[in-house]
């Protein structure tokens, strides 16, 4: 699921002048791409204005591309960037909203799989877009956490922190959980909010507090 | 400066969920993560925690890839086409319809000399083949200067308002057609707005130099309103000015002078978004990189900024 064999030739062939190289690169990857960009921004407007820049921009700039890492490594940094400033442009994304809707836990046939499926890229929705990236690439993409810490710039205890708070928040909407352990009730879960709203007044999800001890 | 992020889960006598998901990442330091395993190894609510963490990354995984929709790989190769243009130093005609105009020099349609052929449940308007002295290879934009964006008036394309609904899925076999069938039987559209629309500013017909399209009408008899359902009215304003078509079909192919092969007015559902079939335009054009191809826009009536409700690669047969 790595670099198809011949990426780097085509993308070499577009820098040679083909004028064809880079849409049939386009073609083997975008829906990956576009995967990509839908979860980690939650909405298909702002993901197809994320696409759309990243590969323009990587149409010109494919000329700086050294080889370093995997052709598909490069065009996903490329398109995850693309997201953080279009959601860091348009703060469009909210970044605490886990709503507290009853999750149904079905038997596993194929509607329940669907249904599953449905509410795991609503709770995606809910989460910062750090979180988003990181957990997309590693979980749903199945980068390693070195390939994702390359694509996303950060060191790999950032990925992984990031995908912790990530999984987290996804596990206490999808499994009801208290976030501060055990399961939920009302009068806990009230008491809960109030101390969430002290702690993170001292954590800011840029700087989550398990990334002082890498 | 993290004794009160622990502190809150240690009120409760559980491990944060947080801290769970720190720990099954391996980022939770030494101790902490010693203190952490110990409370785990003998706590059921903690281990459920883990356990529903494990299922979400499952769940995450099993997501399947999303396909990404016509319209947004369009846009992206519109995008890409006008990033070509930039760097080839094109300014005014930037992109893959600079190729493709050159491709539009022969409409399959097109009867040099014709006049107006009323078929089926559609219009050939087929005027003066306007591209006679325009090769195959000849720069569009030397053809037209004047009129950038608003086409040759005088180019030829097949017009059809079947109103029928297309579908992602139907498109594929249902657009080839729309080009076979200028040879199906004859019969008039009674539809006065297409009459009209045909005459309007450009002066299409009266350039041709032949009856204008209200000759065949007359001759076929009015044998045809019970084919032809009705016009959505929020299609009138392209059906009844080839000027708004055309100029139409330049803004949605974001190429000057673009000529379509063929134009359908009906309708268009996409099941995967549970919409209503809603009144909409097929345009079908040539391929300018594919012979055996066309290539197919499906637009909104109002033909704006977030009109293009489709965008597909077909194949001719």
């Amino acid at each position: 699921m790595r670099d198809g064999a011949g990426d780097a030739e085509l993308l070499a062939r577009h820098v040679g002048g083909d004028p064809d190289a880079f849409g049939e690169l386009v073609e083997r990857h975008r829906d990956r791409l576009w995967a990509v960009a839908l979860r980690t921004l939650g909405n298909p407007e702002d993901a197809a204005d994320a696409v759309q820049d990243a590969l323009i921009s990587a149409y010109r700039g494919a000329a700086g591309f050294r080889g370093k890492s995997a052709v598909t490594t490069w065009l996903h940094r490329i398109v995850v960037n693309a997201c953080l400033d279009q959601a860091r442009r348009r703060a469009a994304r909210p970044t605490v909203a886990l709503a507290d809707e009853p999750t149904s836990h079905g038997a596993h046939d194929a509607i329940a799989d669907r249904d599953t499926q449905l509410t795991v890229e609503a709770a995606l929705r809910a989460l910062p877009v750090e979180q988003a990236a990181a957990v997309v690439l590693v979980d749903i993409e199945g980068f390693s956490v070195e390939e994702a810490s390359r694509i996303l710039d950060v060191p790999g205890g950032t990925v992984k922190s990031r995908c912790a708070r990530a999984r987290a928040r996804l596990a206490v909407q999808l499994h009801d959980l208290d976030p501060r352990g055990g399961v939920k009730d009302r009068a806990t879960a009230e008491r809960n909010e109030a101390a969430d709203r002290r702690v993170e007044t001292k954590t800011t999800p840029d700087n989550p507090t398990t990334e002082e001890h890498q | 400066v993290t004794d009160e992020h622990v502190s809150v889960g240690e009120l409760s006598g559980h491990l944060d969920v947080d801290q769970i998901a720190d720990l099954d990442a391996g980022v939770l330091g030494g101790r902490r993560a010693r203190r952490a395993r110990r409370h785990l190894a003998g706590c059921e609510e903690c281990a459920g925690s883990l356990a529903a963490l494990e299922a979400t990354t499952a769940s995450l995984r099993d997501l399947g890839t999303v396909a990404m929709p016509g319209d947004v790989a369009a846009r992206v190769q519109q995008g890409l086409a006008a990033a070509a243009g930039e760097t080839a130093g094109e300014t005014v005609m930037p992109d893959p319809a600079a190729i493709r105009s050159r491709r539009f020099a022969a409409p399959r349609f097109a009867y040099a000399g014709a006049a107006v052929v009323v078929v089926a449940g559609l219009v050939v308007v087929s005027l003066t083949l306007a591209r006679h002295h325009h090769s195959g290879t000849s720069n569009n934009a030397a053809l037209q200067p004047a009129l950038v964006g608003t086409a040759s008036p005088s180019a030829a394309y097949v017009e059809q308002q079947t109103g029928r609904t297309y579908t992602p899925a139907s498109l594929q076999q249902l657009v080839p057609g729309l080009l076979a069938m200028p040879r199906g039987p004859l019969y008039a559209k009674a539809a006065p707005s297409a009459t009209a629309g045909h005459n309007d500013a450009s002066g299409a017909g009266a350039q041709s130099g032949l009856p204008a399209a209200t000759a065949p009408r007359a001759a076929a008899g009015g044998t045809s309103e019970t084919f032809v359902p009705p016009l959505a009215p929020s299609l009138q304003r392209l059906a009844n000015s080839r000027s708004a078509l055309l100029a139409c079909a330049a803004y949605i192919t974001d190429t000057p002078n673009a000529v379509p092969l063929a134009v359908d007015f009906g309708r268009w559902r996409n099941p995967a978004t549970h919409t209503r079939p809603k009144p909409s335009v097929i345009f079908v054009f040539s391929d300018p990189t594919n012979s055996s191809a066309l290539t197919v826009y499906v637009v909104a009536p109002a033909c704006g900024g977030s009109s293009l409700l489709d965008y597909q690669v077909v194949s001719r047969r």
